[in-house]
């Protein structure tokens, strides 16, 4: 307020300066032009009374002027408004016209995209549907795997069961070529008997052997004997003839069992030592055969662990995969959603349309009051505008769905 | 006292062995198969030799074969636990048939294994 107030004084102040340096020059003129228009006045009235009619005269023109001028403005008026109604109406019939014609476009192409929306997620849900039952399926044939190679695993980590099956065979195998060996082991035992038994011939060949050389020795003696006894002695260097000649004979007799005895003793040891060498040759494909059972065995045993690993990698995915096609098929379920949000649209559109048609009722209801007598009209037209209004103000209570996402739950849709 | 040579895949029966000869007062060595065996047996001096017959790289069956003709002189003793891996054969008798003086089935008491040496010792001198 202050402001203003030294504003209007600082206004004042400067009016008050430029008055006195106005007001000097009137002072000149006044003292002037007095005794001049004193002198005019005393002396030539009649003039002055001239004068004051003769403006009074073009106050009067001026007047009428004016008065004449406001007279035809008023006279041209209801022509131009007429025509200007006129002209707004018709623009305002074809504004709503062409806009009724977008809308029933707009209206066709929300009906196609209901459509084809409709018909687009029905088959994407049976896919999806159909998916989900196969991974289901797929799922179940893991899971049964999976069953049944644990329970052909022993679980208390000595290997699977299939190996042990496996073990087992093999054991009744061997047992099997165990009694086939037993007739192997007692032909080994006979041939220790046998090896025994040369071993005493050849010993009770040497005791022949020796008795034999010994009795030669003694006939030998015998015989130096007899020839020494001379005639006396001649019987019995017969004899002693005889003992040597047995001896010899006996000695023949050893010397061919010897040969016979070496030649038995030679195929002993070759079968021993063909015996030996199957034995051995045994020995080395069991070591062998051992060893690749445990290989095989290990085997299997790193085969079933891979397999179990990577049915479960399946069963994982698969599950991924069953998870996702939920998502897919209840995210799909919201095309009731879309739907009605569709279709809120259309309706939302139609009651613009309707709208329109009020609007264009009115523009026309004004085409044709233009030019005649116009109050009923142009409140028949008011009555349209207000209805149009009303339902406007309708149309922005009734909201679109709440429903902003796909989230389950919330839904407030179905 | 005799030069004795033991031989066996398994560490631990070499170690026992020779643990159970040792107070007899034998000289000692071992072998961890046939083919070392046969080797060290090259050297010479071994008076006895006490062998394993399931081994690997050169079993028992075959070191015996091979010493019978390449050092008759030599005396063995063979020990296993006698049947075959599979069963087909009993080693242990085969070792005696093909020239082992004496056989030893695992497991064996120390005193079973100092007979049996002093046994072939005898027969020998
Ligand atoms: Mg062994």
């Amino acid at each position: 307020m202050a402001v203003v107030n030294t504003d209007i004084l600082q206004h004042s102040g400067i009016r008050q300066e430029k008055q006195r340096s106005v007001a000097a020059a009137p002072a000149i003129t006044y003292r002037l032009f007095l005794p001049v228009i004193l002198l005019v006045v005393i002396y030539s009235w009649p003039t002055i009374i001239v004068l004051l009619t003769a403006v009074s005269v073009w106050i009067s023109a001026v007047l009428f002027r004016w008065v004449s001028v406001t007279h035809t403005a008023v006279n041209a008026t209801p022509s131009k408004l007429s025509s200007g109604i006129k002209q707004l109406g018709a623009d305002l019939g074809d504004l709503t016209q062409s806009c009724h014609k977008d809308i029933s476009t707009l209206t066709s192409e929300f009906d196609r995209l209901s459509s084809v929306q409709t018909t687009a997620i029905g088959g994407l849900m049976q896919s999806f549907t159909g998916l989900e039952a196969q991974t289901r399926g797929l799922r179940e044939l893991v899971v049964a795997a999976m069953a049944k190679l644990t329970s052909h695993s022993s679980g208390d980590g000595s290997g699977s069961k299939i190996s042990h099956e496996v073990n087992n065979l093999i054991q009744v195998f061997q047992d099997n070529i165990s009694s086939l060996g037993e007739g192997s082991r007692q032909l080994v035992d006979m041939f220790n008997i046998m090896r025994e038994h040369i071993d005493g011939i050849n010993r009770l060949l040497k005791e022949i052997e020796g008795i034999s050389s010994q009795t030669n020795l003694l006939a030998l003696n015998a015989a130096i004997e007899a020839a020494r006894a001379g005639e006396a002695g001649r019987g019995f260097a017969v004899v002693a003839d005889e003992v040597r000649s047995l001896s010899t004979r006996s000695n023949q007799f050893s010397t061919q069992i010897r040969t016979r005895f070496t030649t038995t003793q030679e195929a002993m040891h070759k079968a021993a030592y063909t015996v030996g060498r199957m034995a051995a040759l045994d020995m080395k494909m069991s070591m062998n055969s051992q060893g690749r059972i445990a290989d095989i065995m290990n085997e299997m045993e790193h085969m079933n662990g891979d397999v179990a690993t990577n049915l479960q990698q399946v069963d994982q995915i698969t599950s991924q995969i069953n998870h996702d096609v939920g998502v897919a098929v209840r995210s799909l379920q919201f095309e009731d959603m879309t739907t009605q949000l569709i279709q809120h649209m259309r309706n939302r559109v139609l009651a613009i349309d309707s709208i329109q048609t009020i609007l264009g009722e009115a523009a026309a209801t004004m085409v044709r009051s233009a030019g005649e007598e116009t109050a009923g009209s142009i409140e028949h037209a008011c009555q349209l505008l207000l209805q149009a209004k009303d339902r406007k103000k309708s149309l922005a209570n009734n909201g679109p769905v709440a429903q902003k996402d796909m989230q389950g739950g919330s839904v407030d849709l179905f | 006292m005799a030069k004795i040579l033991i031989v066996d895949d398994e560490p631990h029966m070499r170690l026992l062995v020779s643990a159970m000869l040792k107070s007899d007062k034998h000289e000692l060595c071992v072998a961890e198969n046939g083919q070392s065996a046969m080797d060290l047996l090259k050297d010479g001096g071994f008076d006895v030799m006490i062998t394993d017959l399931v081994m690997p790289t050169k079993n028992g069956i075959d070191l015996i074969m091979e010493i019978k003709q390449a050092l008759p002189q030599l005396k063995i003793i063979a020990m296993s636990g006698g049947g075959g891996i599979n069963g087909r054969f009993d080693y242990l008798p085969i070792a005696k048939l093909i020239g082992a003086e004496n056989i030893l089935r695992k497991p064996f008491k120390r005193e079973d294994l100092s007979s049996a040496v002093e046994d072939i010792l005898a027969t020998h001198n």
